[in-house]
């Protein structure tokens, strides 16, 4: 009888203890490990912000047509339609005979050309023949090489005849990409 | 007579004095600083708990509205942007143009060769070369212009065959002109 109380207390004690105080401990253990992935993640998103304002600094510094330029040179789509449209006016403004065009729709991916990470870069094939005086011809050329829109010639052969109006055999191909 | 008084009060206790106050016995105390201690516990942890609750909330609001402010959308704009850029880099870095071999021949070539057919080949392995076939008045031109090819800083390569004597007395060749890829690179 005299240990009764002592008894009680002692089995109240153990009781508070496991069925009350341990399940708080535990998710406050939890909740510290929350705290702590939170803590760090605000961390890195202030640095975030420091790179975004860094990004963001420099994003305007590039011109409009700067960024035009580069969407133009590498679409985020085979735009082959373009591409036949552009070399067509190419070819018009130099006075050279566009006879065929050919743009394949399908298309290579060029891991050489893509970035380690995100962007995939793929390339389409065309081939085209031209007619134009020896000039015309030259000019054409020089007009496909500034294009935006980047024009790799990959081979080229004319033959030349007795009068200067040859027939030039194209095969090029073109890059875009293709998204994240 | 006596002269001792006589007294009613004892002089000196009869029995050992009975305590009210019981001692408490060390088992009890602890048990009672053990339950005092436990429920100490429980309530700290109690109102740490909400504490720490208050504290994740604020956290997650503080993240929520840094998040806002990054705009994922844009930066995802920034880094494909700048993906672009480098590929577009890559990409011009091996961009080969054809202007120069034009203008190569028409300064290399001599008077006394024609060239009949030409042909433009490039791929990713090799260095690109160009196959002329012409026909030139004699062997000496022919000699001739073949070294006037190879005095180019610009070419790896210049070799000739096929040769063949016409019925006009020209000689017919061909000539494979392999250039140094940075001749031809886009700057």
């Amino acid at each position: 009888m005299r240990y009764l109380i002592p008894l009680i207390f002692l089995t109240t004690a153990i009781v508070i203890s496991y069925y009350w105080s341990k399940p708080i401990y535990d998710d406050i253990r939890v909740m510290l490990d929350q705290e702590n992935g939170l803590n760090n993640a605000l961390t890195k998103s202030k640095e975030l912000q420091i790179i975004r304002d860094d990004l963001l600094a420099r994003y305007n510094s590039i011109s409009k047509s700067d960024l035009e330029a580069i969407e133009k040179m590498i679409p985020n789509n085979p735009n082959n339609v373009k591409i036949a449209v552009e070399i067509e006016n190419i070819a018009r403004k130099n006075n050279v005979v566009l006879k065929t065009l050919s743009v394949q729709g399908m298309t290579t991916p060029d891991s050489s050309s893509a970035p380690a990470q995100g962007l995939s870069v793929a390339t389409m094939d065309m081939s085209f023949k031209a007619s134009a005086p020896y000039n015309s011809f030259l000019n054409f050329l020089a007009d496909l090489e500034k294009s935006l829109r980047i024009i790799e010639i990959k081979n080229l052969t004319f033959n030349a005849g007795e009068t200067d109006f040859y027939e030039y055999n194209f095969s090029a191909l073109t890059y875009y990409s293709y998204g994240q | 007579m006596n002269n001792e008084t006589a007294s009613f009060i004892p002089k000196t206790t009869l029995t050992k004095p009975i305590s009210y106050k019981k001692r408490m016995g060390l088992f009890t105390g602890l048990s009672i600083f053990l339950l005092i201690l436990a429920a100490a516990m429980w309530g700290g942890l109690y109102f740490y708990k909400n504490n720490l609750n208050e504290r994740l909330a604020s956290l997650i609001e503080s993240l929520k509205q840094a998040n806002a402010v990054i705009d994922p959308d844009f930066l995802y704009g920034v880094n494909n942007l700048s993906q672009k850029i480098d590929t577009a880099k890559t990409i011009l870095g091996k961009h080969l143009i054809l202007t120069p071999i034009f203008n190569f021949l028409q300064q290399s070539t001599l008077q006394n060769v024609r060239f009949t057919d030409f042909s433009f080949h490039s791929s990713d392995t090799g260095n690109p070369q160009i196959n002329l076939k012409g026909a030139s008045r004699d062997y000496t031109s022919l000699a001739l212009q073949v070294e006037e090819f190879r005095k180019s800083e610009d070419i790896e390569s210049v070799s000739a065959s096929d040769f063949t004597l016409g019925l006009d007395g020209r000689v017919n060749f061909s000539l494979v002109i392999v250039f140094k890829p940075s001749y031809l690179k886009f700057k």
